[in-house]
């Protein structure tokens, strides 16, 4: 017989002690599901208003160094690739000098700003390289010209500017641009224009600073006075801190909940090993090895945790849309729900190796 | 050369006393062999040290001329369920499970296939007149059908030796006959049976009777 053969007729047993006990299965389902359910209903909120804070606090632009420079500054493209060179950066993009324009096709008088875009990465706008012709414009923006399916074409003085070719999401860290329209550029223009705002993205709020002095340094204007650095360290660290304490505020709660877990499913377990230890006795005499018994009893555990934990997240999660609360992220919920099965797991193992260590002469023998 | 057997057999629980002592024994295949004694004089207990349960302080246990007792838990586990066949002294089934689930439960712990298990299984059931449907659980059956069922799950993957715990302790005279013809008919195809009895007509009906 071969090893996947073995293992068939394992998890196949394992399954079927799963929905023959089914006392203790249904005591394992409303243990693992409702401590599933209470840890993304009270960890689960805290992540969720940690990442509506953190969100609201990059909306603030806490991780985007902003450079702007006049004219004079002499600031042309190439402090796109220069910039690059920082390690910490995450993203580097330049605009050229804002244009107003308005909407071509009606003829509206609201008028946006229109920016050249260098950036050798589009991926944060959710803009296409291979379809970066035209101009893209966010939901706002789109909004301001009347323009919902994001088609027509933008004008200044009833001269075209540039055809409207898709929306664009707008990041956090551009939002104070809004209303954006942005006209993506080659990267293999020849000439080298110039721009009027350059934007770096820290990778982490607490690396701004750094950011900020290597931006600074790199930037070689032609008149100094003429260019401003502007980034947020105070909200970084304010980030950093939020992140800092409501993340371990949870993983604290998490730790704790899934403890209790598995030190109650243990005890469950233990229980019914108790009660059909004579079962486990005659396993072992007919041929059953320790490993295997151990192995039995927690896939048939895990088993029945898994649909607990599927169900648990499940009704958690309907109770947090049902109360217009905020909901954490699938990562969130996806670690959640393997953390509880996997608790369920461990505690599982003491009470199998209870069940293999059964001695068959003790449990079956009748006096 | 034996087919089963053991050698100066010597077991006590932890720090008591021996309770057996200098004990040998022999079945050869095709033979009937009766242990038989009064009550607390070991039987059941030399039954578990031959089924390879217990580990014995001194002696040790041979199948086919080799020494086994000895073996690491994971090896005696294996040879149970290879070599030996077991009947307890109650049906000891798991309630929870169907007649036929519980016959082919030895399945798990060796290298038989299920479906050959089942059909064995259930040539077993109709050979030893169990009229019960093999889907029933143990608790809607009587107690002389679910010895037989545990007769048949001691036979079902065909062992070597055949061990039983007062197989007919507690079945009427008609289940009684029915186990012993099964367990007679077993010994005739040329492997070694070993019960404990206190049964008068099942030690008539063995080859041999070994006292304690």
């Amino acid at each position: 017989m071969t090893r996947t053969e073995r293992w068939r007729k394992v998890l196949a047993e394992a399954w079927a002690m799963a929905l023959s006990q089914r006392v203790a299965s249904i005591l394992t389902l409303v243990l693992v599901g409702g401590m599933g359910a209470t840890v993304l209903l009270t960890a689960g909120r805290t992540a969720a208003a940690e990442r509506a804070i953190l969100a609201s606090i990059d909306d603030a632009g806490s991780r985007a160094v902003v450079v702007r420079a006049e004219p004079k500054a002499g600031l042309d493209t190439t402090v796109v690739a220069r910039l690059n060179t920082i390690e910490d950066a995450e993203w580097v993009g330049a605009f050229g000098a804002a244009q107003d324009a308005t909407n071509g096709g009606t003829g509206g008088d609201v008028s946006v700003a229109v920016r050249a875009l260098y950036a050798t990465d589009l991926t944060p706008l959710h803009i296409s390289p291979t379809n970066a012709e035209g101009c893209y414009a966010s939901t706002q923006a789109l909004t301001v010209l009347g323009m919902p399916d994001a088609a027509g074409y933008l004008a200044s003085d009833g001269t075209p500017v540039c055809d409207v070719t898709g929306r664009l999401t707008t990041p956090a860290f551009l939002a104070q641009f809004e209303p954006l329209v942005v006209l993506p550029q080659p990267s293999t223009a020849e000439q080298e224009p110039q721009v009027a705002i350059v934007v770096v993205l820290a990778r982490h709020p607490e690396q701004v600073a750094a950011v900020a002095a290597a931006t600074t340094a790199l930037l070689s204007p032609l008149d100094a006075s003429a260019v401003s650095v502007t980034a947020s360290p105070d909200i970084a660290r304010l980030r950093a801190l939020v992140q800092g304490q409501l993340g371990g505020f949870g993983r604290s709660l998490t730790l704790t909940l899934t403890t209790v877990l598995a030190a109650l499913v243990g005890a469950l377990l233990f229980g019914l090993v108790m009660i059909r230890r004579k079962d486990f006795g005659r396993r072992r005499a007919l041929g059953a090895t320790r490993s295997l018994i151990v192995a039995l009893v927690t896939i048939s555990t895990l088993y029945v945790a898994v649909a607990a934990s599927l169900l648990g997240g499940t009704i958690a999660m309907a109770a947090l849309v049902a109360g217009g609360e905020p909901l954490p992220g699938w990562d969130f919920i996806a670690a959640t729900l393997i953390l509880t099965s996997a608790a369920a797991g461990t505690g599982a193992i003491p009470p199998s190796i209870v069940a293999a260590r059964r001695d068959p002469l003790t449990e079956l023998r009748v006096p | 050369m034996t087919a089963f057997g053991c050698e100066q057999l010597e077991f006590g629980y932890e720090n008591l006393p021996s309770i057996l002592t200098g004990v040998s024994l022999s079945a050869e295949a095709g033979e009937l062999v009766a242990i038989t004694g009064p009550s607390g004089r070991g039987k059941s207990t030399l039954l578990y040290l031959l089924g390879l349960m217990l580990s014995p302080r001194a002696g040790r246990v041979l199948v086919k001329g080799e020494p086994v007792s000895g073996l690491p838990d994971a090896q005696r586990s294996a040879l149970r369920a290879r070599l030996l066949g077991f009947v307890f002294q109650d049906a000891a089934l798991d309630q929870t499970r169907t007649v036929i689930d519980n016959i082919t439960e030895v399945c798990l712990y060796s290298d038989l296939d299920r479906q050959t298990a089942r059909e064995r299984g259930l040539a077993l059931i109709e050979q030893l007149g169990v009229q019960v449907p093999a889907e029933r659980r143990p608790g809607q059956i009587s107690g002389g059908q679910a010895q037989r069922i545990a007769l048949c799950r001691a036979l079902v993957h065909d062992p070597m030796v055949l061990l039983a715990d007062e197989p007919t302790g507690n079945l009427d005279d008609a289940s009684a006959d029915g186990v012993i013809d099964a367990m007679r008919r077993h010994s005739q195809t040329g492997r070694a049976v070993i019960v404990v009895t206190h049964d008068p007509r099942l030690e008539r009906a063995c080859d041999r009777s070994v006292p304690l």
